[in-house]
């Protein structure tokens, strides 16, 4: 009986101790009810929930990118974690603890031909606006990252549900504001027109005012009618996203170098043995040669916005230029992490998450020599740039510094004429000398110039970028400001 | 025993100036394709595997021809030697190509494994060749004849490599 006893005790301790511990808890939802576009971004919420401490991996697998963040669970105090991901037709979240437990689920993203209209009404329901799968939807189903908004090509939204957003609801809708998203608000008084209309400067076809829901689909209606600000694409950018030859300058120097000692080497050696050492030490040192130098990686930033606009809406790109086979990790910088994602979506990529502060840190992908790898960002930064341009009697054009800050030498774009924009302190003006016929133009002056029109007048200056990235990589951008906003 | 022809000193210098001039032009053609590629935001791997594979072709075919000649003139031993120096001067290039390119490494290393195969291999048919015909200059004919032969091959049946 005693021996049973033993023996049913250590039965028992065995089975506790092969016991599965506390499992993880993991619910994921995407914004927007799950609605998105193919090709666009969306936004994933996980809240994950561990019965026992654990270091968890939380990763967000969509096509081929991946976001991962590291999460710290305690007992009782659940996670919760929103990504930013390509809407890929379905999107797993996955977490892994360290001791091994793992759990997973996926989310099914419904992806529209159609452009998207997001209705969020107080009492429920849509409205129907041609050409347009309308969305009903809840305030909670709003996204908290502005980049998310770029699943839906309008929005209509009643002011009354503003004050069930959080904070970050709130911050992103603010975002996609600045950023000219079509938007009609209805109910919204003075306080709430003052906060979303101090936007990027997009004029009155961006954010829309109405007092129901018929006149805000007349609004939408008669707004698609006007083109708004389109975003800059990669493609559309031109000589500005020239590589940097850096690399191809230093291979190209390297295989002169060994064929000069190639032909030295003829001049003085007979031998088969001495012969073949050249080409293996060689081969060796290009070898070291790759090995040795750094990924190359440039930002440029694009940003546009309206004279006397708060707000100015950004376009940014960073170009990684590989060095050899293998694995890429770059760092992202700190002012773009939010809206950090791979530009083509075939690129595979996984993005470092920093969950608690909504940016992504860094970025690995697979490289090769000379291969570029292109991160895209967008969003939007304050800038306090007035700009008034008047016609003197002796019909010199005079620009003149209409807010209260310094800007520096720009380039003024007026009607296909080009002018030197002097630096400027707040409220001083300066007239502006005919241009110099022939003067170079840069690839940034013909962007300008493609973004204002024949007949548009804008203020192009270069941004200032000291200390936006890492040191060994480069950056450069510019600043398009719309003189006369329309 | 008596010092070997003075012509035959120069072989493995003039086998390393031919791989030599093959891999320069090779290379002359990958950094410009690779500058016009990255001017034209194209693709640099595909012109990087390209070039490898004619470098890789062209020392073959070079190989093919010189090798069984060589060997019927001199003997096993200097044109095997020769073969490989006309092999090495393009191995810098292959790791630059390798990193630079998008195939598959292990086919390549496979096919280089493969050309120092035949550098060893290929005098050997050359010497047997002599062996056999007893008249050199019938045997170093034969050989060459075999040689061009042997390349041609290789260039129709290139795809079969890579």
């Amino acid at each position: 009986m005693r021996r049973l006893l033993v023996l049913a005790l250590a039965l028992c301790g065995l089975a506790q101790a092969q016991a599965p511990s506390s499992p993880l808890d993991l619910t994921a939802s995407a914004a927007w009810a799950g609605w998105s576009r193919p090709d666009r971004p969306t936004e994933v919420d996980v809240r994950l929930a561990a019965g026992q401490p654990a270091r968890v991996v939380l990763e967000v697998v969509a096509g081929r990118q991946t976001v991962a963040t590291e999460l710290a669970l305690q007992p009782g105090q659940p996670a919760r974690v929103r990504m930013p991901v390509a809407a890929a037709e379905s999107i797993t979240a996955r977490a892994r603890a360290a001791d091994g437990r793992e759990v997973a689920q996926t989310v099914e993203i419904r992806r529209s031909a159609s452009p998207l209209l997001g209705v969020v009404l107080a009492g429920g329901g849509t409205l129907a606006l041609a050409g347009f799968h309308a969305v009903a939807l809840g305030a909670a189903d709003l996204p908290r990252l502005a980049t998310a908004y770029a699943a839906i090509d309008a929005l209509v939204l009643d002011a009354s549900l503003l004050t069930a957003l959080d904070a970050r609801q709130t911050a992103a809708l603010l975002g996609h504001a600045a950023a000219c998203g079509r938007m009609v608000v209805l109910h919204a008084d003075a306080p709430v027109r003052q906060l979303l209309a101090g936007g990027g400067g997009c004029g009155r076809h961006a954010l829309m005012w109405a007092a129901s829901p018929d006149e805000a689909r007349q609004a939408l209606t008669d707004a698609l009618s006007h083109r708004l600000p389109e975003p800059v694409a990669l493609g559309a950018i031109g000589e500005l996203r020239q590589p940097d030859l850096a690399i191809w300058t230093r291979v190209a120097v390297a295989v002169a170098i060994y064929f000069a000692a190639a032909a030295l080497v003829l001049l003085f050696v007979r031998k088969a043995a001495g012969l073949v050492l050249l080409p293996v030490l060689a081969t060796a040192a290009m070898g070291l040669l790759l090995w040795a130098q750094e990924p190359v990686s440039q930002l440029l930033v694009w940003g546009e916005g309206g004279s006397g606009a708060p707000q100015a809406r950004y376009q940014a790109w960073q170009q990684v230029q590989g060095v050899a086979r293998g694995s890429v990790r770059v760092s992202i910088p700190p002012a773009l992490g939010g809206s950090a994602q791979a530009c083509q979506s075939r690129q595979a990529l996984r993005l470092q998450f920093d969950g608690s502060r909504g940016q992504a840190l860094g970025a690995e992908f697979d490289s090769r020599l000379f291969a570029r790898t292109w991160l895209c960002f967008a969003g939007s930064f304050p800038t306090t740039r007035t700009i008034a341009v008047d016609l003197r009697p002796d019909g010199v054009p005079e620009a003149r510094n209409a807010g209260t800050q310094a800007w520096p030498a720009g380039r003024l774009l007026d009607a296909g004429q080009v002018f030197d924009l002097p630096p400027l302190a707040g409220g001083a003006r300066a007239a502006l000398p005919p241009s110099r016929p022939g003067a170079p133009r840069g690839p940034e002056l013909q962007l300008a110039a493609a973004r204002t029109g024949f007949d548009g007048r804008a203020a192009l200056w270069p941004l200032d970028l000291t200390g936006a990235v890492d040191a060994g990589a480069t950056a450069t951008g510019w600043l398009l400001v719309d003189v006369a906003p329309r | 025993m008596t010092p070997p022809p003075p012509a035959t000193t120069a072989v493995p210098a003039l086998a390393f100036a031919a791989g030599a001039c093959v891999a320069a032009a090779g290379a002359l053609w990958w950094l410009g394709a690779t500058r016009l590629a990255l001017a034209a935001d194209a693709d640099t791997a595909r012109v990087a595997d390209q070039a490898w594979q004619a470098i890789w072709i062209a020392r073959a075919m070079v190989l093919a021809v010189l090798s069984p000649r060589l060997a019927s003139w001199l003997a096993w031993r200097p044109a095997a030697a020769a073969g490989i120096v006309l092999l090495a001067p393009a191995w810098p290039l292959a790791v630059l190509m390798g990193s630079a390119g998008g195939a598959v490494l292990a086919p390549a290393l496979r096919a280089e494994g493969l050309l120092l195969a035949a550098a060893v291999v290929l005098p050997g048919l050359g010497q047997g060749l002599r062996r056999l015909l007893r008249r050199g200059s019938l045997a170093d004919s034969v050989a060459t004849l075999l040689g061009v032969g042997l390349a041609l091959g290789l260039w129709h049946g290139r795809h079969l490599v890579f």
